[in-house]
């Protein structure tokens, strides 16, 4: 007589769900969050740039230095404070550092201004790039309003 | 004597499961969405180019920010400070533009903001002079004869 074949038979008695992958996955999401948290705050000063839709998207080839303007007119060098704007030395100091690096001729100066910042704090500090000879200036912009409106 | 009842071993996880909700949650609703930052390059004049005086005095187009935001473009008042896209403004410049292109004089764009206007303003000028010298480009205008000359007051 032929063997019997014997048929799987799925486990029975435990017919809770399996909860370990969707405990992975929301652990996973949790470190992504946190970790992009981090990064935003340790990024460069936030400040509510101004909208421009014809601004172009930033290029990275080019020699380029950044420095911020915030509404109170505290000045900034990519994210270290480096005074304000009624004291430019700093600024200009770095602005001649670079310039003085080989092909410093091309250098772009990215100044970021908040939207609120006066045009006497941005003239002091256009002033200051224009007195170390530095003529190309770049304005930092969103093309389309962040918040969708 | 009778067998001890057995207790089940596993742990129970959903009060754990309660407060990674609650932690994923308080995340998503306070993290911001970071949006990628785009430029406006603005040449400022330097020494070399104001040493030469041109043949043909060059025509200037002044364009005024007062404190709350009003731009006088040549004398009239354009557009109300909310339009962001300053279709009066840019629509003077492309004229300007066109005018320069047509003929030899040289067109400086002098934009003199009031001290306590705000930058917003002085970007909102700017972005209606980009728009003014894409449409010259679109109209086969050279570069040279673009409205590049920008004089800050």
């Amino acid at each position: 007589m032929a063997k019997k074949k014997k048929l799987y038979k799925p486990e029975t008695g435990n017919d809770e769900p399996d909860l370990t992958p969707m405990i992975d996955v929301i652990f996973l999401l949790i470190i992504f969050f946190l970790i992009a948290g981090r990064m935003i705050q340790a990024g460069r000063p936030e400040i509510d740039v101004p909208i421009a839709e014809q601004s172009m998207k930033a290029g990275n080839d080019d020699l380029r230095t950044e420095f911020t303007i915030d509404s109170q007119g505290n000045l900034y060098h990519m994210d270290r404070a480096i005074g304000s704007v009624f004291d430019t030395s700093n600024l200009k100091d770095i602005v001649q550092n670079k310039r003085s690096q080989p092909g410093g001729e091309k250098l772009k100066i990215y100044l970021r201004v908040d939207s609120m910042a006066t045009y006497a704090d941005v003239k002091k500090v256009m002033g200051a790039c224009a007195e170390k000879g530095q003529t190309k200036i770049l304005f930092a912009a969103y093309s389309a309003d962040p918040g969708g409106s | 004597m009778p067998a001890p009842v057995l207790e089940e071993d596993s742990v129970d996880l959903t009060p754990m499961i309660d407060v990674v909700f609650l932690l994923l949650i308080f995340f998503m609703v306070t993290m911001r969405i970071v949006q990628e930052e785009t430029e406006i390059l603005v040449p400022l004049p330097s020494k070399a180019e104001s040493s030469e005086p041109p043949e043909i005095p060059p025509q200037n187009v002044r364009i005024e920010i007062d404190a709350f935001g009003q731009v006088t473009a040549d004398g009239l008042p354009r557009d109300n400070p909310n339009a962001r896209n300053m279709p009066e403004l840019t629509s003077h410049l492309l004229q300007q533009g066109q005018f320069g292109a047509k003929s030899e004089v040289k067109i400086i764009i002098n934009i003199k903001p009031n001290g306590e206007a705000r930058h917003k303003y002085t970007m909102y000028v700017l972005n209606a002079l980009t728009k003014a010298n894409k449409e010259l480009e679109k109209m086969g205008t050279p570069p040279e004869k673009l409205l590049t000359q920008i004089l800050f007051e």
